[in-house]
């Protein structure tokens, strides 16, 4: 994971938990890093690690934490630090989905040392979308879904999501998963 | 066989060149890009290319056929209306020389803030097209950036923590780099060694050992600093500039690759701490000495009861000395008790009261005259009424000690004064009690070591006693916030004088009584 996801799960504890909070997380991960650089990846185990001593602190379980930590992502994270490139994503709810794929594409090219996700979006109708999510990393689905949620509510655009879970993969144990966002009619 | 070329259909064209424009040989526009045509609506057919995208930059300098003769210049074209910038190439449309031409490029967009302000979003921009990919390693950038300046910041506080840290350390700290350059050296360092270091900066680290080692003790094997193990410690004892024990502690810096990236160096005086330790020891031995003495008396005698009988008289001499003994160790393990219970509570418990010295001393006198005689105690009390804030118990067996002293080491028909001083002292004025024997007196040195514990001035132990007296009288004295003098002449005798802050007498004081008395 890169620093940025790191940084952002910090922000969101301090905000919602306090300090004192993020201080026990992190003793009871035993991890000591006091700045996360934004752009330099990390181990992921050290991530899962924060985020498993955080539902033990806060007392909430991984799927809740995690979708809200999809929130926090869109909503205050992106919109801080990728605030103008997360609005030329697209106008639209709709148009940033498609654009989802390229995003992490060209991600994946400016920042080598890091491996984000793979996304798909296909049109199911005039009202569906299909989100396919495919990451080596496994456990993470409550937290796309979150994301969702959250550019659903940056874009103002009420959505009903689904997820469909899908098999974890074979070869790298990651996540394959599904979601299907409907835009309600009228 | 010619090979055949292939060329996009217009609509391909245009969804691969979003921002192309297409002018004739009068430069007037043709064709324009969808999403240009979008965010510049006066870009379009009819228009004249020199009014709507004029050339810019460094390009405004370069003689337009030239940009359209030489397809690998960079041209660079403005929308003044939205500030767009555009930047690609002409080419001309084919075949021959007569037809149109076409640029294509890309908006220059340096920020995402840019991006947005023109209304252009990611998926405005080919797929094929870089463009929008210097948008977001613009953006990386100055993440890159504020990640500097927090990583900077962080540093700086940290470091004025460390210096903090180090400069209010009561040790010595000293680093040196790789090249045994000093990189810092705290305060306590030069307090530590002083005159050691020569200049206000501590030399290189080889200039460092060859100073420590000249002055360390040569009776005591050590080692350089430079070749002190990471981690290790151990004592070093400096005979210069001052006589100090030095425990050392290193620390090995490692830098990149595991190579050394130099040493930091803790020196702590432990002089205090070694002689402390070994006044324990010497007074364990000592006391225990002490201890043995009598009890091997009363060991003794009672072995020699148990196993034969004797005759009344010398039973009872026995028995008489192991009362004496046993007393002496009563009294010593008291005094022991006392010392170290002012060690341990600090006079927490002392019970300061207000009270008038005459009588006090008066009763403390009176219950020596039988002890002293045949010697002569002179009470000199003619100063007025004195009151002092003290404690009655400490005060009475701080007289009791110095006046048993007085008698003990004072020949028979000799006499002991004991006068009533007073002397201006700010904040207050101090009242003197002096005592002064005719007794066997002191050397310099005697007089020097006379409040060390177990110290006698007649070590032949003709003289009883435990050799702590004195000991208890300084403590007790010092606890009341009072001093002991002591004056000696070797053969002619001794003073001791006890002084302690007068205090103004209670409202309700009788006048005293003025004593001379003999």
């Amino acid at each position: 994971m890169y620093g940025l996801v790191n940084r952002s799960f910090e922000d969101m504890v301090r905000a919602r938990w306090g300090s004192t909070a993020w201080e026990a997380v992190c003793a009871r991960a035993g991890v000591d890093v006091q700045v996360y650089v934004l752009n330099e990846p990390y181990p992921d185990d050290l991530t899962y690690a924060l985020v498993m001593s955080a539902t033990e602190v806060v007392g909430l379980p991984p799927a809740d934490l995690l979708r809200e930590f999809g929130h926090h992502w869109v909503l205050q994270t992106a919109n801080q630090f990728h605030g103008p490139l997360l609005r030329a994503g697209g106008h639209t709810l709709r148009e940033f989905l498609h654009n989802l794929p390229n995003f992490h594409t060209r991600v994946l090219m400016m920042l080598p040392g890091l491996l984000p996700p793979k996304f798909t979006c296909l049109d199911l109708g005039e009202r569906v979308v299909s989100i396919g999510y495919r990451s080596h990393r496994p456990g993470l689905a409550p937290f796309v879904l979150g994301l969702l949620e959250g550019l659903s509510q940056l874009f103002q655009e009420p959505v009903n999501i689904t997820h469909v879970p899908g098999p974890a993969l074979a070869a790298d144990g990651g996540a394959s998963e599904s979601y299907l966002v409907h835009w309600p009619s009228g | 066989m010619s090979a055949t070329k292939y060329t996009l259909d217009a609509s391909r064209f245009a969804a691969a060149f979003p921002f192309h424009v297409v002018f004739n040989h009068a430069r007037t526009l043709l064709q324009v890009g969808e999403v240009l045509a979008r965010i510049a609506p006066d870009v379009r057919p009819g228009a004249a290319l020199d009014q709507v995208l004029p050339t810019t930059g460094s390009t405004a300098e370069v003689p337009f056929d030239e940009l359209v003769r030489q397809p690998n210049l960079v041209a660079l074209l403005k929308h003044p209306p939205s500030g767009l910038m555009l930047r690609g190439a002409i080419h001309q449309l084919g075949p021959g020389d007569n037809g149109p031409f076409v640029f294509l490029g890309s908006p220059w967009v340096p920020t995402a803030t840019e991006l947005v302000r023109l209304g252009l979003t990611l998926s405005d921009f080919a797929a094929h097209d870089a463009a929008s990919d210097v948008t977001q390693l613009a953006q990386i950038h100055r993440l890159a950036q504020d990640d500097l300046r927090r990583l900077n910041q962080l540093q700086r506080t940290q470091q004025e923590e460390l210096n903090a840290l180090l400069e209010l350390s009561p040790d010595g700290i000293i680093a040196f780099n790789r090249e045994g350059v000093v990189t810092h050296a705290n305060a306590s360092l030069r307090s530590l060694l002083g005159a050691l270091l020569p200049g206000p900066t501590p030399p290189h680290l080889a200039v460092f050992d060859s100073l420590l080692l000249a002055a360390a003790n040569p009776a005591i094997p050590c080692v350089p600093c430079s070749e002190l193990p990471d981690g290790s410690h151990d004592t070093i004892e400096l005979l210069r500039p001052r006589p100090i024990i030095l425990q050392r502690s290193a620390r090995v810096l490692h830098g990149a690759a595991g190579v050394s990236a130099g040493r930091v160096l803790y020196l702590r005086d432990i002089t205090h701490e070694t002689e402390v330790a070994r006044m324990k020891t010497e007074f364990l031995t000592t006391a225990a000495h002490e201890l043995r003495t009598p009890l091997a008396s009363v060991h003794g005698f009672t072995e020699l009861l148990l196993a034969e009988e004797f005759p009344r008289d010398v039973s009872r001499e026995m028995l008489t000395t192991m009362h004496r003994q046993s007393s002496l160790l009563v009294k010593l393990v008291n005094e022991l008790l006392d010392l170290a219970r002012i060690e341990a509570r600090a006079g927490k418990d002392l019970q300061v009261e207000l009270l008038p010295l005459v009588p006090l001393l008066r009763e403390v006198v009176e219950g020596f005259y039988l002890e002293s005689a045949p010697r002569r105690i002179l009470l000199n009390l003619s100063a007025a009424a004195v009151w002092v804030a003290a404690d009655r118990v400490k005060l009475t067996q701080a007289v009791n000690n110095v006046l048993s002293n007085a008698c003990k080491y004072s020949p028979q028909d000799s006499t002991i004064q004991v006068q009533l001083l007073v002397r201006e002292s700010r904040p207050r004025q101090e009242v003197g009690v002096s005592f002064t024997d005719q007794g066997i007196g002191m050397t310099e040195s005697q007089l020097a070591q006379i409040y060390e514990r177990f110290f006698r001035a007649d070590p032949s132990g003709a003289v009883g006693g435990t050799g702590l007296g004195m000991t208890l009288v300084k403590e007790f004295l010092e606890l009341m916030g009072g001093t002991v003098e002591v004056t000696s002449t070797l053969g002619a005798g001794t003073t001791v004088t006890l002084w302690l802050q007068a205090a103004a007498p209670p409202e309700d004081a009788q006048a005293p009584r003025n004593s001379n008395l003999a």
